[in-house]
């Protein structure tokens, strides 16, 4: 109970605390803008700091619970229930992106042009460009994506607060889906959990709305379905993650192998299948720095196989790394913009956090068996 | 005061006038794959798949017009090639994007978009068509009688089609 109060605060907190970064172009907000996040930079930057232990040390909370066995699907519904509303929260906090979701789908939708051949600065009057940042973008996801950003654009009757809103809660919807698919793969509530209730995962999702897992949950519906020996259906789910974001192609080779051990009738080594998908996520984790840079919500990719591996250093290891990542964003809350030396303090805070984390989680688990 | 007059009068006989005309900043694409190519009909497979891909009245005027800077372009260099037939195909090819794209423009309008940017570029890219048709229509011959193995000769009115290109650039 006390967990379940203790988790509720912080998720408040990190509701309200969100309110603080309106952007003073998003003028649907203009009566509760207050600028805060921009002229009490210091406060904000300790204050996310202090959110983001706060919710670690939730995080490590709950796993000691479900570990102990005092957490079950009662209490874990809750706990997730409470997660989901965060998506009540302002979006662009952390990053951007939910306005460029945005802009894509009213290209799309209700300019009727394709977002692949025309982007949202050639609307010139148009006051999405006011908020919106990277209008100079053709769309930069899959056509699954854009069909399903249809589904919250047009039950927002074109109200641009009702979108945000829903766009998260579409996101927030396939959450819960790859929550649900973990659960059934593994059976088991403990990683279920180590996915579910990390911290990196609570802010990309609910938050920030990122598409990433999105793109995990037709990945894991895939694996599922090929489980169930629906192989059709396997590999059609797959082909569809690949047109969310195209990130989940490096899983092809991973598919290969299974469909090579279907049809020479072998049997799968399923603890196998997540290491190797694990690797192949790193990959084009480690290669997205080609292209732009690595962004944290990237991480996304890798947690649910991380979870279901199910190996403590492991678990560890990246439990490390999602708070490095949430730390990420403290220069940029701090300084204001992204220049070079504001990144390299990025990618310094990055690394202290990651490795004051590895320390005390290494610490607080030496006693857990996995 | 004498040498001076004598400098300024030597100036007015020995520099010559040059005339400049205000030239088009738009830019014409690189001449592709051209008609006599083997990949050709796979190129144009390709663009009218494009075609298809392509919806949208902004896009769709950028594709037409993208089509229309292309086909210009291949008529230039198949006419300075003397290849005035297939010269002219691509001239009336380049024409029917020409006036598509401004049927987008119109749509467009119509259905209350913004259209300042897409009609600048139109505008544009007419004044740069024009100063190639008005380079091609001083080179090429008014009238061409081209003679095809084993087919009757076709007289090619290639200053009335030029003309008549220049007019639909006119049109903004």
């Amino acid at each position: 109970m006390k967990l379940i109060a203790f988790f509720s605060t912080i998720v408040a907190l990190l509701i309200g605390f969100s309110y603080l970064f309106i952007d003073p172009n998003f003028f649907y907000y203009k009566n509760v803008f207050n600028g805060i996040a921009f002229s009490h930079r210091a406060f904000v930057s300790a204050f996310y700091a202090l959110l983001i232990i706060g919710f670690f040390l939730a995080y490590v909370c709950i796993l000691h619970e479900v570990k102990k066995k005092r957490l079950g699907i009662r209490k874990i519904s809750i706990l997730l229930a409470i997660s989901f509303l965060i998506i009540l929260s302002y979006p662009t906090v952390l990053s951007y992106d939910i306005f460029n979701y945005l802009a894509t789908a009213k290209v799309t939708f209700f300019h009727f042009e394709n977002p692949y051949l025309v982007m949202p600065n050639e609307f010139i009057d148009d006051p999405m460009l006011l908020y919106t940042r990277a209008t100079n973008k053709l769309a930069l996801y899959g056509p699954t994506w854009i069909a399903l950003t249809s589904i919250p654009y047009y039950l927002s009757f074109e109200s641009v607060i009702a979108q945000t809103f829903l766009f998260k809660i579409l996101v927030g919807v396939f959450y819960v889906g790859l929550v649900y698919l973990l659960y059934r793969i593994s059976r088991d509530l403990f990683i279920v959990s180590v996915f579910a209730f990390n911290p990196l995962v609570l802010f990309e999702v609910f938050m920030s709305g990122h598409n990433d897992v999105v793109m995990m949950f037709f990945v894991f519906l895939g694996f599922y379905l090929f489980q169930k020996n629906k192989y059709i259906l396997s590999g059609f789910s797959f082909f569809v993650s690949i047109f969310v974001k195209f990130a989940s192609l490096f899983l092809l080779p991973i598919w290969i192998y299974l469909f090579y051990k279907k049809s020479a009738k072998k049997s799968i080594t399923w603890s196998k299948v997540w290491l190797f998908s694990l690797v192949c996520m790193g990959i084009i984790f480690i290669l997205s720095s080609l292209r732009e840079e690595i962004y944290p919500w990237y991480f996304v990719w890798l947690l649910p196989f991380v979870a279901l591996i199910n190996k403590k250093q492991i678990s560890i290891l990246s439990a490390a790394i999602s708070f490095g990542l949430l730390a990420y964003y403290i220069p940029y809350m701090y300084t204001g913009h992204y220049i070079f030396f504001a990144k390299l303090i990025c990618v310094v805070c990055f690394s202290a956090g990651f490795l004051l984390a590895y320390v005390i989680f290494n610490k607080i688990t030496k006693s857990w068996v996995f | 005061m004498k040498k001076l007059l004598f400098l300024l009068m030597l100036m007015l006989f020995t520099v010559r006038p040059s005339i400049v005309f205000a030239e088009s900043s738009y830019v014409m694409p690189y001449p592709g794959i051209m008609p006599g190519n083997k990949l050709y009909i796979l190129s144009d497979f390709l663009d009218t798949a494009k075609s298809f891909y392509t919806f949208g009245d902004i896009a769709k005027f950028k594709y037409n017009l993208s089509q229309s800077d292309k086909y210009l372009i291949e008529a230039k260099i198949l006419f300075e090639y003397s290849q005035y037939p297939l010269a002219v195909h691509s001239l009336n090819k380049s024409n029917e994007y020409y006036l598509s794209a401004n049927k987008n423009l119109t749509k467009a309008k119509d259905r209350g978009k913004n259209i300042s940017v897409i009609q600048s570029m139109y505008k544009n890219a007419g004044v740069k068509h024009t100063e190639i048709l008005d380079e091609l229509r001083m080179s090429l011959p008014v009238t061409f009688l081209w003679q095809d193995e084993k087919k009757s000769p076709v007289l090619l009115q290639i200053k009335d089609l030029i003309d008549s290109s220049i007019d639909y650039r006119s049109i903004h």
